[in-house]
Protein backbone atom coordinates (compact mmCIF):
# COMPACT_ATOMS: atom_id res chain seq x y z
CA UNK A 1 0.00 0.00 0.00
CA UNK A 2 1.55 3.13 -1.14
CA UNK A 3 2.57 4.96 2.04
CA UNK A 4 2.59 2.39 4.47
CA UNK A 5 6.14 1.07 4.30
CA UNK A 6 5.31 -2.27 2.67
CA UNK A 7 7.51 -2.89 -0.42
CA UNK A 8 5.69 -3.46 -3.62
CA UNK A 9 6.44 -7.27 -3.74
CA UNK A 10 4.28 -7.34 -6.61
CA UNK A 11 6.26 -5.08 -8.74
CA UNK A 12 9.63 -6.28 -7.26
CA UNK A 13 8.89 -9.56 -9.02
CA UNK A 14 7.50 -8.05 -12.28
CA UNK A 15 10.44 -6.52 -12.85
CA UNK A 16 12.88 -9.81 -12.18
CA UNK A 17 14.36 -11.55 -14.34
CA UNK A 18 13.01 -14.90 -15.49
CA UNK A 19 16.15 -16.40 -13.85
CA UNK A 20 16.06 -14.00 -10.96
CA UNK A 21 16.90 -15.92 -7.29
CA UNK A 22 14.39 -14.00 -5.43
CA UNK A 23 14.54 -16.34 -2.01
CA UNK A 24 16.83 -18.01 -0.99
CA UNK A 25 15.89 -20.05 2.38
CA UNK A 26 18.92 -22.49 4.61
CA UNK A 27 16.58 -25.30 6.45
CA UNK A 28 16.99 -27.92 8.72
CA UNK A 29 16.48 -31.72 9.14
CA UNK A 30 13.62 -30.43 11.46
CA UNK A 31 9.89 -31.20 9.88
CA UNK A 32 8.08 -28.04 11.59
CA UNK A 33 10.17 -25.71 9.27
CA UNK A 34 7.48 -27.37 6.70
CA UNK A 35 4.63 -25.19 7.73
CA UNK A 36 6.76 -21.89 7.45
CA UNK A 37 7.57 -23.00 4.33
CA UNK A 38 4.46 -23.08 3.21
CA UNK A 39 3.31 -19.71 4.68
CA UNK A 40 6.32 -18.42 2.77
CA UNK A 41 4.81 -19.61 -0.41
CA UNK A 42 1.48 -18.87 0.36
CA UNK A 43 2.45 -15.01 1.05
CA UNK A 44 4.42 -14.85 -2.43
CA UNK A 45 1.13 -15.72 -3.97
CA UNK A 46 -0.60 -12.62 -3.23
CA UNK A 47 1.71 -10.60 -5.96
CA UNK A 48 1.10 -13.33 -8.83
CA UNK A 49 -1.63 -15.32 -11.17
CA UNK A 50 -1.85 -17.62 -9.11
CA UNK A 51 -5.09 -19.63 -7.92
CA UNK A 52 -5.93 -21.37 -5.23
CA UNK A 53 -5.54 -24.80 -6.64
CA UNK A 54 -1.87 -23.86 -8.23
CA UNK A 55 -0.87 -22.61 -5.01
CA UNK A 56 -1.95 -25.27 -3.78
CA UNK A 57 0.01 -28.10 -6.11
CA UNK A 58 3.23 -25.89 -5.46
CA UNK A 59 2.97 -26.12 -1.77
CA UNK A 60 2.16 -30.45 -1.99
CA UNK A 61 5.58 -30.28 -4.94
CA UNK A 62 7.54 -28.26 -2.10
CA UNK A 63 6.58 -30.17 0.88
CA UNK A 64 7.05 -33.07 -0.64
CA UNK A 65 10.39 -32.35 -1.87
CA UNK A 66 11.61 -30.81 1.51
CA UNK A 67 9.89 -34.21 3.39
CA UNK A 68 12.36 -36.45 1.13
CA UNK A 69 15.21 -34.39 2.03
CA UNK A 70 14.84 -34.70 5.61
CA UNK A 71 13.05 -37.89 6.18
CA UNK A 72 15.42 -40.22 3.53
CA UNK A 73 18.42 -37.81 2.79
CA UNK A 74 19.06 -36.56 6.66
CA UNK A 75 17.07 -39.07 8.97
CA UNK A 76 15.49 -36.31 10.72
CA UNK A 77 18.51 -34.94 12.02
CA UNK A 78 17.93 -31.49 13.13
CA UNK A 79 21.98 -30.21 12.82
CA UNK A 80 22.00 -30.82 8.99
CA UNK A 81 20.92 -28.36 6.02
CA UNK A 82 19.45 -28.17 2.93
CA UNK A 83 18.71 -25.00 0.58
CA UNK A 84 15.36 -24.25 -0.58
CA UNK A 85 15.76 -21.36 -3.34
CA UNK A 86 12.53 -19.14 -4.86
CA UNK A 87 12.85 -18.17 -8.51
CA UNK A 88 9.44 -16.56 -9.55
CA UNK A 89 7.94 -14.35 -12.65
CA UNK A 90 5.08 -13.83 -14.26
CA UNK A 91 5.04 -16.40 -16.28
CA UNK A 92 7.02 -19.43 -13.84
CA UNK A 93 7.56 -20.49 -10.44
CA UNK A 94 10.37 -22.15 -10.33
CA UNK A 95 11.83 -24.24 -7.04
CA UNK A 96 15.19 -25.31 -6.65
CA UNK A 97 16.12 -27.90 -3.33
CA UNK A 98 19.61 -28.37 -2.72
CA UNK A 99 21.36 -30.40 -0.43
CA UNK A 100 23.99 -33.49 0.15
CA UNK A 101 23.47 -36.75 -0.17
CA UNK A 102 25.94 -38.97 -1.35
CA UNK A 103 23.74 -42.00 -2.11
CA UNK A 104 20.85 -40.82 -3.91
CA UNK A 105 20.35 -41.84 -7.22
CA UNK A 106 17.05 -40.52 -8.99
CA UNK A 107 16.79 -43.81 -11.38
CA UNK A 108 16.38 -45.86 -8.48
CA UNK A 109 13.42 -44.15 -7.24
CA UNK A 110 10.10 -46.55 -7.64
CA UNK A 111 7.00 -45.71 -9.23
CA UNK A 112 4.02 -46.31 -6.67
CA UNK A 113 1.29 -49.07 -7.51
CA UNK A 114 -1.62 -47.09 -7.11
CA UNK A 115 -3.70 -50.84 -7.40
CA UNK A 116 -1.79 -51.76 -4.44
CA UNK A 117 -1.55 -48.82 -1.92
CA UNK A 118 1.25 -48.58 0.61
CA UNK A 119 2.15 -46.37 3.45
CA UNK A 120 4.84 -44.58 1.35
CA UNK A 121 6.48 -43.88 -1.49
CA UNK A 122 4.03 -41.45 -2.83
CA UNK A 123 5.84 -38.16 -2.59
CA UNK A 124 7.96 -38.04 -5.83
CA UNK A 125 5.19 -39.53 -7.87
CA UNK A 126 3.25 -36.44 -6.98
CA UNK A 127 5.37 -34.21 -7.59
CA UNK A 128 5.97 -35.69 -10.88
CA UNK A 129 2.52 -35.24 -11.66
CA UNK A 130 1.32 -31.64 -10.47
CA UNK A 131 4.71 -30.01 -11.79
CA UNK A 132 5.23 -28.62 -15.65
CA UNK A 133 8.75 -29.79 -15.54
CA UNK A 134 10.70 -31.63 -12.63
CA UNK A 135 14.17 -32.09 -13.16
CA UNK A 136 16.73 -34.16 -10.39
CA UNK A 137 21.02 -33.30 -11.16
CA UNK A 138 23.48 -34.49 -9.08
CA UNK A 139 27.38 -34.06 -8.79
CA UNK A 140 28.91 -37.39 -7.61
CA UNK A 141 32.60 -35.80 -6.37
CA UNK A 142 30.39 -33.18 -4.14
CA UNK A 143 27.33 -35.93 -3.16
CA UNK A 144 25.17 -32.18 -4.10
CA UNK A 145 21.56 -32.85 -5.39
CA UNK A 146 19.30 -30.12 -7.13
CA UNK A 147 15.62 -30.85 -7.39
CA UNK A 148 14.26 -28.32 -9.77
CA UNK A 149 10.61 -28.02 -10.26
CA UNK A 150 8.75 -25.64 -12.22
CA UNK A 151 5.09 -24.63 -12.40
CA UNK A 152 4.35 -22.35 -15.49
CA UNK A 153 2.35 -19.37 -14.70
CA UNK A 154 0.76 -18.53 -17.86
CA UNK A 155 -1.15 -19.64 -20.03
CA UNK A 156 -1.45 -22.82 -18.18
CA UNK A 157 -2.60 -21.88 -15.04
CA UNK A 158 -6.05 -22.17 -15.84
CA UNK A 159 -5.22 -26.43 -15.40
CA UNK A 160 -3.44 -26.03 -12.45
CA UNK A 161 -5.23 -28.36 -9.75
CA UNK A 162 -7.08 -30.34 -12.45
CA UNK A 163 -6.44 -34.04 -11.66
CA UNK B 1 -3.51 -29.42 14.46
CA UNK B 2 -5.40 -29.31 16.70
CA UNK B 3 -7.82 -32.81 16.94
CA UNK B 4 -11.02 -32.92 18.58
CA UNK B 5 -12.19 -36.65 19.83
CA UNK B 6 -16.32 -36.83 19.69
CA UNK B 7 -17.46 -39.76 20.97
CA UNK B 8 -20.93 -41.92 20.43
CA UNK B 9 -21.11 -44.47 22.53
CA UNK B 10 -24.37 -45.79 21.39
CA UNK B 11 -23.40 -46.34 17.86
CA UNK B 12 -19.83 -47.25 18.76
CA UNK B 13 -18.76 -44.50 16.47
CA UNK B 14 -15.58 -42.34 17.51
CA UNK B 15 -15.06 -39.00 15.38
CA UNK B 16 -11.64 -36.84 15.24
CA UNK B 17 -12.10 -33.53 13.94
CA UNK B 18 -9.17 -32.30 12.58
CA UNK B 19 -8.37 -28.71 12.21
CA UNK B 20 -4.91 -27.62 9.96
CA UNK B 21 -2.42 -29.11 7.92
CA UNK B 22 -2.30 -32.62 7.78
CA UNK B 23 2.08 -33.05 7.17
CA UNK B 24 4.98 -35.06 7.90
CA UNK B 25 4.85 -33.46 11.70
CA UNK B 26 1.43 -33.33 12.15
CA UNK B 27 1.11 -37.17 11.12
CA UNK B 28 2.39 -38.60 14.06
CA UNK B 29 0.04 -36.87 16.29
CA UNK B 30 -2.61 -37.95 14.29
CA UNK B 31 -1.69 -41.50 14.79
CA UNK B 32 -0.71 -41.61 18.36
CA UNK B 33 -4.62 -39.76 19.18
CA UNK B 34 -6.53 -42.78 16.93
CA UNK B 35 -4.15 -45.52 18.01
CA UNK B 36 -4.51 -44.25 21.67
CA UNK B 37 -8.55 -44.91 20.82
CA UNK B 38 -8.03 -48.31 18.52
CA UNK B 39 -6.37 -49.89 21.55
CA UNK B 40 -9.02 -49.03 24.07
CA UNK B 41 -11.89 -49.78 22.21
CA UNK B 42 -13.56 -53.16 20.81
CA UNK B 43 -15.01 -52.91 17.33
CA UNK B 44 -15.69 -48.96 16.42
CA UNK B 45 -16.55 -46.78 13.21
CA UNK B 46 -13.53 -44.12 13.48
CA UNK B 47 -14.48 -41.12 11.09
CA UNK B 48 -12.09 -38.60 10.49
CA UNK B 49 -13.47 -35.05 10.14
CA UNK B 50 -11.33 -33.15 7.33
CA UNK B 51 -13.98 -30.57 6.74
CA UNK B 52 -11.36 -27.84 7.97
CA UNK B 53 -8.08 -29.85 7.00
CA UNK B 54 -7.26 -27.37 3.85
CA UNK B 55 -3.55 -29.55 2.90
CA UNK B 56 -2.63 -32.77 2.84
CA UNK B 57 0.53 -34.87 1.77
CA UNK B 58 1.86 -37.89 1.19
CA UNK B 59 3.02 -38.38 4.52
CA UNK B 60 -0.06 -37.27 5.77
CA UNK B 61 -1.86 -39.86 3.12
CA UNK B 62 0.45 -42.16 4.62
CA UNK B 63 -0.65 -41.93 7.76
CA UNK B 64 -4.50 -42.50 6.81
CA UNK B 65 -3.55 -45.32 4.65
CA UNK B 66 -1.93 -46.74 7.58
CA UNK B 67 -4.89 -46.26 10.12
CA UNK B 68 -7.40 -47.48 7.81
CA UNK B 69 -5.06 -50.70 7.66
CA UNK B 70 -5.10 -50.95 11.52
CA UNK B 71 -8.72 -50.45 11.64
CA UNK B 72 -9.62 -52.52 9.42
CA UNK B 73 -7.20 -55.36 10.81
CA UNK B 74 -9.24 -54.38 14.11
CA UNK B 75 -12.65 -55.31 12.45
CA UNK B 76 -13.79 -51.80 12.30
CA UNK B 77 -14.51 -49.16 9.70
CA UNK B 78 -13.08 -46.10 8.63
CA UNK B 79 -15.18 -43.30 6.98
CA UNK B 80 -13.17 -40.01 5.92
CA UNK B 81 -15.94 -37.36 6.21
CA UNK B 82 -15.87 -33.97 4.71
CA UNK B 83 -12.38 -33.50 2.89
CA UNK B 84 -11.95 -30.43 1.10
CA UNK B 85 -11.49 -29.93 -2.90
CA UNK B 86 -7.82 -29.76 -1.67
CA UNK B 87 -7.73 -33.06 0.52
CA UNK B 88 -9.88 -34.18 -2.67
CA UNK B 89 -7.77 -33.32 -5.51
CA UNK B 90 -4.55 -35.13 -3.34
CA UNK B 91 -6.58 -37.95 -3.03
CA UNK B 92 -7.88 -38.06 -6.99
CA UNK B 93 -4.22 -38.04 -8.10
CA UNK B 94 -3.48 -40.56 -6.14
CA UNK B 95 -6.21 -42.99 -6.60
CA UNK B 96 -6.66 -43.00 -2.69
CA UNK B 97 -10.93 -41.71 -3.32
CA UNK B 98 -10.78 -45.39 -4.11
CA UNK B 99 -9.56 -46.72 -1.79
CA UNK B 100 -11.23 -44.93 1.02
CA UNK B 101 -14.66 -44.58 2.39
CA UNK B 102 -15.27 -41.07 1.59
CA UNK B 103 -18.66 -39.43 3.15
Amino acid sequence: MPGSGEPDVKHVIAAAPDKTTLVDLELSGNPRCLALVRRLLEASAHSLPLDNSLLNDIKIAVTEACTNVIKHAFRYDPNRRFGVSLRISPSRYQINVVYEDAGFNPAAIPLPDLNNIREGGLGVYIIRNIMDDVVYSTDPPTGTVTLSMVKLLKPTSATGGQM
Amino acid sequence: MKIECQTDNASHRKTFVLDGELDVHQAKTLKATVMEALEQDDVWTYVIDMARVGYIDSSGLGMLVYLKKEILRNQGRLLIEKPTDAVLNVFRLTKLNEFFELG
